[in-house]
């Protein structure tokens, strides 16, 4: 009798046992639950432009570190890893150049489990428009995020280098077994994929006014700013004027509406944040004493600039910050990924470079007037004259460095060495076995 | 699986079925102890070479039935020395047992079962009561630190309530736990910090939950054999706790109450405001602003003071977040007794602990109650249940922007705790750049709780099926509600400089984990000498952890803080997680004649964590031992008392610290943008993960000297632990970081020495005993796949090199000439960063954190009543970074805030007469200087840098050796306390932490700024230091 016991009460034990080992995580899901129908596509698209909000992205570090390595801003802090960059000095093992490959690259892995999934989901209610629009939006997000890697880690000034960047452009399906290595690709080709990208979002994408997502006006911007970098000056011209031409945009009269009011119609993508999800672009700028200005850059503005106005002592804090990201209580500061004035800037570029003066005048005064300053008279220094517009307009947005880089001003403004006009690839990535990265020459 | 266990049960029935009656008579006697002939309660009896026994009743008394004239009745007890008596023609047996002072009769806690000493094949080591009740201990694991050879301890904090740091044996995993397994009376407990509050430094002790003054002995399982039947769990060792249990016989109360007082063990002497001024001075006079640059240029922003001002400001912030006299109560009560029926231990205490930092508190309430109950001749059943509530309040974090010991690292000694309107004084009008909070605010105002309510209860029946098959089962639960509570008012910096009214969070965490066990064990002997014991198990265990959290800022009142009042909502999530294991258990112990000795135990486990490819683990062992003092050249030695020789090989396993989830590709749904939610891939997947395993040789050697008064132990053992889980980089252009593989091994041997010895034993009652032990650790890693990867800007992961190996930029000294720093410039580019880390190696080895030696040393004398114990504990060739340098050996340092310099912070005193000041010095403080280079006319020309924050100009050899613990103690007499119904009366004195020496510059060469980090360890960054502490109290037994 006792044994018979036993044995019930084991046998009981042992049959509730088996789903001990069955346990389900409860705020995530596995990649094929993903993509099981519309609503979870429209959700990794969200994701998408989630994953450009991080601090090692739009957040904070892809901007500071850029504008911090150039004559924009200044570090006052202790961390290495804008120390060295405002040294002028990054080593591979920096931080912030790594924290920022990662960052960008994780935006890229989300694109392209997106541009693959999207198409096998299985539900009728998934209209193929839509699909056809998560997608193209997914592109431009790739090509941004692609272009942002080239312009600070490859050679974006020589089209034969064959220092461009590794290209993912499939989905893994976020399995270790489907890891495989892969060695950088040539410039041209890195340039080719980000074009291709882009024209195809561009034949599919909304001209939307919702300047918070991807758009058509993103994509020819993103054209233009391509093309500027690529030296194709033409096919920059016409893709800044279709944005320019765009009823969707224009420069807001006033340079500080941009920043205090949200999405205005200069913006043509902002990176929207809220308390909920809060960037830190405040933080370094104003909460810490870490990302100041450079005190060249405020010592380079014309008497009665308004963009010198975003340069302010704050109530509390000794000394003067970068206000654009004035919200340092509840970070609710957006990203300004592309502004209207940046296509003025690059048609001024283009125009300049394949002759017409005269064009390049009227966009670089465009730009320049709004900001309470009189116009140039003529094109005497042009470049020069170009490269300070894009420092006062657009310090903490990170533009400054790959501008000069791109019109061969860096060694002779900034005292680098030729080596040093791109970022080292971070050492870990070739520190992984079985990498076939190649360092950056001089590095 | 049921066949498993029932093929046993059947087996057993049918072992019942062919047991024969026969011939029997009846013998029946008393068993008193031969120094005070009183009753011994519970004195196993057993017939020589079968498996008939009984045990004494209540009154002593005996009776069994033995077969012929030639049995020999063997007598039993703890502590007791064994004796045998033939039966021969008596019916009448009284025995008078004497005390034994021989370890090897101590009975010894093993996984899943009780051992003799001399029967033990394995690596264990003991700490028993009487030496955790040597300490002023708040926590079980404090009081093993420095008595149990091969466990190497260090105390990160001295915050009350902060975890400890444990390695047996040194660490096994990178990414996994190195951290051992602990179970309390048969309970796998939690030892994880559940709380979400920043700590930076530290972790909340879950294992302070337990009531130290509960525990009657803690073993802990070293080598491969003994740990193997923890399987999956065992890899860095095992801890098993016991706690009291009730005997049969009078009931006994006894009451512990101390009080005592804390202050810190060392505190950094800073310069005053004179010196530090005087410093500046010179610094911006050297750099050629000319002389008075700080002081007589004035009344301009760089004037901090005059330094012959009678009225100037000397602050001394160590002193004012630090007290001496910071309070310490435990009372501790218990109820224990029983009868041949039942038994029952009961207990309550409390404990209030003032930290010796301002503003930090340890309160733990707890009760007990363990019963044992004989149902009938074959059932015994029996419940533990252990319930706590703690509360520890804390300030800001150790390290954290606004943090206490981080502000007062290098804070201006010119600035007053409170301006004049009674305001505290913000460091942004005074003259350092470092302090981003008053020190004093940190800890006044920054109000942090941590409510803990801990459940651990078990309940087991444990029945007889036929003679000596045993079928036990347990069940129980460990149950850890946690609740954070932290209000950072509108007076803090931190709200200020964050632009908000204040700040507060509520985080609360549930962890659960129900144990079902179930074993089978069944002794046999054939012919008089082959002794076997078998064991046979199944368990299975589940975790399941909730976890929430909300934050909030803008409150109206300073005084109310319920996050209702918060104006904003800033975040608000829940979350869980859960994680399972079931295991399969199995283990024989075999003796020959107590000569030869083998145990084998076999435990296969599968876990929830892994890829269903590599679901299951096994995980064998084997040891054997020889006690050469049973042999017939031995037996008759006067010297040799006991002789073993000892070795065993087996592995153990490890999942311990991984994700829960580590095996499966994921997308976190916890992500939005724009107001919606959104969707992100977050996890690669690695369908092979699998366990880590860890082979371990031990080979042994236990020696009895002269009767047992004198006991060596020696062990030897190679751990290697292969298929790593790791955190393994992956390129960073597949949109992940890393992925958890099995890649690696790590290597960890080391000798292991203990000895305790009665040095004198005089007949007028003077006893002088010693407890010394001593250990070496070698930790390498042997096989990496990603060889030399950087673990931030400080350390390194590289084959051949142990783990938590310094990567540093190397300083090389002062130059004798110019006084500034030179250091190597290892890539040759002319700029020092961070690219120009290396190892930092002396005669060949990497300076780690890893001693070459370390152990304690215990005298403990007594003569009559009296009792005095001195404990000393210490380490040798331990490195650790003193990142608080970095802060407090500036020497001027400034930085240019366009145009006016800032002084970066205080320094210590020892820069006032260690610094170079001229040439010829030889030193290893630079010259003051600002950090720039200025032209007659005042203008910068050059920058240069005396410090730098990651090199090795910070890295000191941390060897220690401590006057740990000194107790004296007076028992008072019996004849004293006899009429007035006591039984025992002890008063105690004791004091803890009372002397370091030391070179180490920091306040304490144990702390760790980075917790538990295995493979970043050895910082300190504004370590608080452990506690000097007195305490008096006295315990009564009625």
């Amino acid at each position: 009798m006792k044994n018979i016991i036993y044995i019930t009460f084991l046998a009981v034990i042992i049959a509730s046992g088996c789903e001990v080992l069955e346990q389900q995580p409860e705020t995530s899901v596995t990649p094929n639950v993903a993509f099981v129908d519309a609503k979870g596509a429209r959700a990794a698209l969200v994701g998408l432009y989630s994953r450009l909000q991080p601090e090692d992205y739009y957040g904070a570090y892809f901007q500071y570190t850029s504008d911090n390595y150039a004559d924009v801003g200044a570090y006052l802090g202790f961390f290495v890893g804008y120390n060295e960059v405002d040294m002028k000095n990054i080593p591979s093992s920096n931080f912030n150049v790594e924290y920022v490959w990662l960052g960008i690259y994780e935006a890229i892995n989300t694109a392209n489990e997106i541009i693959d999934g999207v198409p096998t989901v299985e539900d009728e209610n998934f209209a193929q428009d839509e699909r056809d629009q998560i997608i193209a939006e997914a592109r431009a997000i790739r090509a941004l995020a692609y272009l942002d890697l080239l312009t600070h880690w490859g050679e974006h000034w020589d089209e034969s280098s064959l220092n461009g960047l590794p290209l993912v452009t499939q989905s893994t399906g976020s399995d270790f077994a489907n890891v495989e290595f892969i060695e950088r690709s040539s410039v041209s080709a890195t340039y080719d994929l980000i074009i291709g990208d882009l024209n195809q979002a561009a034949a599919v994408i909304a001209d939307s006014d919702d300047r918070s997502k991807a758009s058509l006006g993103l994509v020819w911007g993103l054209l233009a700013r391509t093309y500027i970098h690529k030296k194709e000056y033409t096919n920059a011209i016409n893709a800044a004027t279709a944005v320019i031409d765009n009823p969707n945009y224009e420069l807001q009269a006033s340079y500080g509406d941009i920043f205090s009011t949200e999405l205005t119609t200069e913006s043509i993508f902002e990176l929207v944040y809220n308390s909920l999800d809060p960037s830190n672009l405040a933080l370094y700028t104003i909460r810490r004493d870490e990302v100041r200005p450079d005190p060249a850059l405020i010592a380079s503005f014309e008497e009665g600039d308004s963009r010198r106005n975003l340069i302010q002592e704050v109530d509390g804090f000794v000394g003067e910050r970068f206000v654009k990201a004035e919200d340092f209580a509840n970070d609710e500061n957006p990203a300004y990924i592309m502004r209207i004035a940046e296509l003025y800037l690059i048609r001024a570029e283009a125009r300049f470079l394949s002759g017409d003066s005269n064009g390049a005048l009227e966009d670089l005064n465009a730009v320049r007037t709004r900001a309470g300053l009189t116009p140039h008279a003529d094109d005497s220094d042009f470049i020069n004259k170009l490269l300070d517009e894009i420092r006062w307009e657009f310090f903490g947005e990170g533009h400054r460095f790959r501008s000069l880089v791109r019109l061969d001003k860096a060694e002779e403004v900034l005292g680098i060495e030729p080596f040093r006009r791109v970022y080292p690839i971070p050492f870990r990535e070739l520190n992984i076995q079985g990498n076939v990265l190649t360092q950056n020459p001089g590095y | 699986m049921k066949k498993r266990i029932t093929i046993p049960i059947l087996v057993s029935a049918l072992l019942l079925c062919t047991s024969a009656l026969f011939a029997q008579r009846t013998v029946s006697g008393k068993v008193t102890a031969s120094s005070d002939n009183t009753s011994l309660i519970g004195v196993n009896i057993l017939v020589k070479g079968t498996t008939k026994g009984t045990v004494t009743d209540f009154d002593g008394n005996f009776s069994i039935e033995v077969d012929s004239e030639e049995d020999v009745l063997v007598f039993s007890y703890t502590g007791f020395s064994t004796l045998e008596v033939v039966v021969g023609n008596q019916t009448q047996i009284d025995v008078n047992l004497a005390e034994s002072a021989e370890l090897m009769d101590e009975v010894v806690v093993v996984g899943y079962g009780t051992q003799r000493r001399g029967d033990v094949t394995t690596a264990i080591s003991s700490v028993d009561k009487e030496e955790l009740e040597q300490s002023t201990i708040t926590s079980v694991e404090q009081a093993l630190q420095g008595r149990a050879p091969g466990v190497l301890i260090s105390s990160s904090s001295g915050q009350p309530g902060a975890a400890l740091k444990i390695q047996v044996r040194g660490a096994t995993s990178i990414t996994a736990s190195s951290e051992p397994l602990y179970v309390v009376d048969g309970i796998p407990m939690t030892s994880d910090n559940n709380s979400s509050l920043f700590t930076g430094g530290y972790n909340f002790n879950s294992m302070a939950d337990i009531n130290p003054d509960d525990i009657e002995s803690v073993q802990i399982l070293k080598d491969a054999s003994a740990a193997a039947i923890y399987g999956s769990r065992g890899a860095n060792g095992v801890v098993l706790i016991t706690t009291k249990r009730g005997k049969s016989g009078k009931g006994r109360i006894e009451l512990d109450v101390y009080r005592g007082i804390q202050g810190p063990a060392d505190v950094i002497e800073m310069m005053n405001s004179r010196e530090f001024i005087a410093m500046m001075d010179e610094a911006a006079e050297a750099d050629g602003l000319g002389p008075g640059y700080f002081s007589t240029n004035g009344p301009g922003f760089n004037r901090i003071g005059d330094p012959n001002d009678p009225d100037l400001v000397d602050t001394d912030w160590y002193g004012e977040i630090l007290r001496d006299d910071a309070p310490m109560t435990n009372y501790n009560l218990s109820f224990s007794g029983g009868n041949e029926k039942t038994s029952y231990f009961v207990s309550g205490s409390y404990l209030d602990q003032d930290g010796f930092q301002k503003g930090t508190n340890y309160k733990r309430f707890s009760g007990r109650a363990n019963l044992d109950f004989t149902v009938n001749d074959w059932l015994k059943i029996g419940t533990n249940t252990f319930l706590s509530r703690s509360n520890s309040t804390s300030t800001i974090g150790d390290n954290s922007l606004y943090g206490v010991m981080i502000n007062a690292l290098a804070a201006d000694p010119t600035m007053p705790v409170f301006e004049e309107d009674g305001t505290y004084a913000d460091p942004f009008s005074y003259w350092s750049w470092w302090a981003f909070e008053n020190p004093r605010a940190a800890t006044d105002i920054y109000q942090r709780n941590t409510f803990t309510n801990r459940l651990l209860a078990s309940f087991y029946g444990e029945a007889e099926i036929v003679k000596n098959l045993k079928f036990r089962t347990s069940w129980s639960a460990d149950y850890q509600y946690l609740k954070d509570v932290l209000f950072y008012p509108s007076t803090t910096l931190q709200a200020i400089r964050g632009g908000i009214e204040g700040q507060g969070q509520f985080s609360s965490s549930e962890n659960i984990t129900w144990l079902n066990e179930n074993t089978l064990t069944y002794n046999t002997s054939f012919s008089d000498v082959h002794n076997f014991t078998f064991l046979a198990g199944f368990t299975m265990q589940e975790t399941e952890f909730d976890f929430s959290d909300i934050l909030g800022q803008n409150f109206a009142n300073d005084n109310l803080t319920a996050l209702s009042l918060a104006a904003d909502i800033t975040s608000g999530s829940t979350t869980g997680t859960a994680w399972g294991l079931i295991s399969y258990l199995a283990r024989v112990n075999y003796n020959y004649n107590n000569k030869y000795y083998l145990t084998a135990s076999i435990r296969t486990d599968g876990s929830s964590r892994f890829g269903s490819a590599r679901q299951y683990g096994t995980f064998p062992s084997v040891s054997a031992s020889w006690r050469l003092s049973s042999e017939p050249f031995l037996s008759d030695s006067e010297l040799i008392y006991d002789l073993k020789l000892r070795a065993s090989y087996g592995q153990t396993g490890n999942q311990d610290g991984i994700n829960n989830f580590a095996a499966r590709a994921l997308w976190t749904t916890a992500v939005a943008y724009n107001g919606l939610g959104g969707a992100v891939p977050s996890r690669m997947g690695n369908a092979d993960l699998g366990w880590e395993s860890t082979s371990q040789f031990d080979i042994g050697l236990d020696i009895g000297l002269f009767n047992g008064r004198l006991n060596f132990t020696f062990d030897y053992f190679d751990k290697r632990t292969s298929d790593l889980l790791l955190n393994s980089n992956v390129p960073g252009y597949t949109g992940f970081t890393s992925v958890t593989r099995n890649i690696g091994e790590v290597r960890n041997s080391g000798l292991e020495f203990s000895l305790n010895s009665v040095n004198i034993s005089t007949n007028s009652g003077f006893e002088w005993r010693t407890n010394f032990n001593i250990s070496t650790i070698k930790n390498e890693i042997t096989r990496l796949e990603q060889d030399g990867e950087l673990i931030g800007t400080t350390h390194i992961l590289k084959e051949g090199y142990p783990l938590g190996t310094f990567n540093l930029i190397h300083w090389e000294g002062i130059d004798p000439q110019t006084g500034n720093s030179i250091y190597t410039d290892v890539n040759g580019d002319g700029a020092i960063n961070s690219g120009d880390a290396m190892i930092v190696e002396e005669d060949g080895e990497a300076l780690s954190i890893w001693p070459d030696f370390f152990g304690g040393i215990t005298n403990s004398f007594s003569y009559k009543g009296f009792e005095a114990s001195v404990f000393l504990q210490f380490s040798k060739g331990n490195y650790l970074w003193n990142h608080s340098r970095y802060a407090q050996e500036q020497v001027g340092w400034s930085f240019d805030f366009g145009g006016f310099y800032l002084p970066y912070g205080n320094n210590t005193k020892r820069v006032v007469d260690g610094r170079w000041k001229q040439p010829g010095d030889i030193t290893d403080i630079p010259r003051a200087g600002l950090g720039h280079i200025f032209d007659s006319e005042g203008n910068k020309i050059e920058t240069y840098q005396n410090w730098q924050e990651d090199s090795d100009q910070w890295l000191e050899d941390a060897s220690y050796l401590r006057v740990k613990t000194v107790e004296f103690a007076y028992n008072l007499p019996q004849s004293l306390i006899q009429g007035i119904g006591l039984a025992n009366v002890k008063l105690y004195f004791r004091g803890q932490n009372l002397f370091t020496f030391t070179d180490y510059l920091g306040v304490d060469p144990e702390v760790s700024s980075n917790g538990e980090s295995v493979t970043a360890p050895g910082v300190d960054f504004g370590g608080l230091g452990q506690a000097k502490t007195y305490v008096f109290g006295f315990k009564v037994g009625f």
